[in-house]
């Protein structure tokens, strides 16, 4: 194809919305042709600067409330004052009841006001990780669906072993891995797909703000985030919002039953 | 037993989107007081219209109706922001900046691109509010705006356009001409 044909494409390739076939199409274009390459790039630093850093706006707390008198003076049959927040009740007692029946023994934190400045900040840019899977063809990293294969890249490249999962038997497959820095440390990056949907986890050393045995969800930008620690590190994952959240709780706790603690506790240790 | 089935169906599918249904309004008003008044308009338009809705996306159901209920509220309010055409001699799709580097989109920061934004005619301004800070698919966007895939995928093209342009300005880089 030329770039005349390639040109109108660009965005809806940039946007994963083209057939496999027409978006592999546009993708041999780009190997031989620096001009629509560039262009590509260029759309994805916007999406990156959009996303990370125009002012995330959220409902004032009285608004919830208004809307509620709102509503029941229309008759509407509300659930009172026994759910602090619409967000918080729904789901997190979905996400209890996943945690629980997966034995994760965790507790989940569902509600994103009691976040910290530090932890918003550390999921932005866990989703500007996340929506670089998204969005780049980069080939920096490693990629292959072969864990052991990924571990041993990861290995001697970050001051802990990291231990990468095999989940394929849950419906996981591993994409590949690579190293990120997240909150200015390096971080083991893994990209795992489900059906239409890539999961992000990235693990850490030291974890922080958090307490053991706790997840912290939040939604940002369109995308589900969780944070929590295991042993010496701290994980984050982070999915897209249509992901349903137990969903995500599922994927985390399969991730912490396929860590062996003792050999995450190896640190400066390479896997080797 | 029927009705409050529908009750509790409603609070399960629409009350939890409070948050998104509250920034797609901000960002369209661009303002907070409105977009409290257009969110608590649009949930009682959504309450009473309810019964209509059958399928399984609350959040986007909710986010056609809070759309709506925007474009009422301007058209009575400020009407002349629906009017305003998308001006076509200020950007131009072979716009490039110039530093490929994402430093460059980091110097530029937040205010100038929010000024961007909020200076895009609406419908360009919904695209890409729905596609880049809410995740939105092309098919998701097409159906809470009541248009084309097609028309989605070039109101994005050209809002990117714009965007673009408006940092490289800002930014005093050398802006290449136009195709």
């Amino acid at each position: 194809m030329g770039c005349e044909v390639v040109r109108p494409l660009l965005h809806p390739h940039v946007d994963g919305e083209l057939v496999p076939a027409r978006d592999e199409e546009v993708r041999q274009h780009l190997v031989g042709c620096p001009g629509c390459a560039r262009e590509c790039e260029e759309l994805r630093a916007l999406q990156a600067a959009l996303r990370t850093s125009l002012p995330r706006f959220e409902p004032p707390p009285a608004l919830q409330p208004r809307v509620e008198a709102a509503l029941r003076q229309e008759g509407a049959v509300l659930p009172g004052r026994r759910r602090p927040r619409w967000v918080a009740g729904a789901t997190a007692a979905a996400a209890v009841a996943a945690a629980a029946v997966l034995g994760v023994g965790a507790w989940v934190v569902g509600n994103p006001w009691s976040a910290t400045a530090r932890e918003n900040a550390l999921a932005r840019e866990v989703i500007a990780h996340h929506n670089g899977s998204l969005t780049t063809d980069r080939t920096a990293g490693v990629q292959s669906s072969d864990p052991e294969v990924v571990g041993k890249w990861l290995a001697g490249k970050l001051p802990f072993a990291p231990v990468v999962p095999r989940l394929d038997g849950a419906g996981f497959g591993l994409l590949g891995g690579r190293v990120e820095s997240l909150g200015g440390r390096p971080a083991a990056t893994l990209v795992y797909r489900r059906g239409q949907h890539i999961f992000h986890l990235m693990a850490r050393h030291g974890p922080e703000g958090i307490t053991p045995g706790e997840i912290r969800l939040q939604e940002q930008q369109g995308r589900r985030v969780a944070h929590w620690s295991l042993a010496c590190l701290d994980f984050w994952a982070a999915c897209d919002i249509h992901v349903p959240e137990e969903d995500l709780i599922y994927f985390i706790g399969l991730v912490r039953k396929a860590m062996p603690v003792h050999s995450t506790l190896r640190i400066g240790a390479s896997a080797q | 037993l029927r009705e409050l089935d529908e009750h509790a169906r409603f609070e399960q599918a629409i009350l939890p989107h409070l948050g998104v249904a509250y920034r797609l309004a901000r960002w369209l008003t661009r303002n907070d007081h409105d977009a409290e008044d257009v969110v608590q308009e649009a949930y009682l338009r959504a309450y009473k219209s309810f019964s209509g809705f059958r399928g399984h996306d609350g959040r986007g159901w909710l986010l056609a109706v809070v759309r709506n209920t925007c474009y009422t509220w301007l058209q009575k309010h400020r009407g002349h922001e629906l009017t305003v055409p998308f001006d076509e001699q200020q950007h131009g799709t072979g716009t490039e900046a110039t530093n490929p580097e994402r430093l460059y989109w980091q110097a530029a920061a937040g205010e100038v691109l929010q000024q961007a934004l909020e200076d895009l005619p609406v419908p360009f301004r919904e695209a890409v509010v729905l596609r880049e800070l809410e995740g939105c698919s092309y098919k998701e966007i097409a159906a809470i705006a009541g248009i084309p895939v097609g028309t989605v995928m070039s109101r994005l093209t050209r809002a990117r356009a714009r965007l673009q342009q408006a940092v490289a300005q800002r930014l005093g880089e050398e802006v290449p001409d136009g195709l």
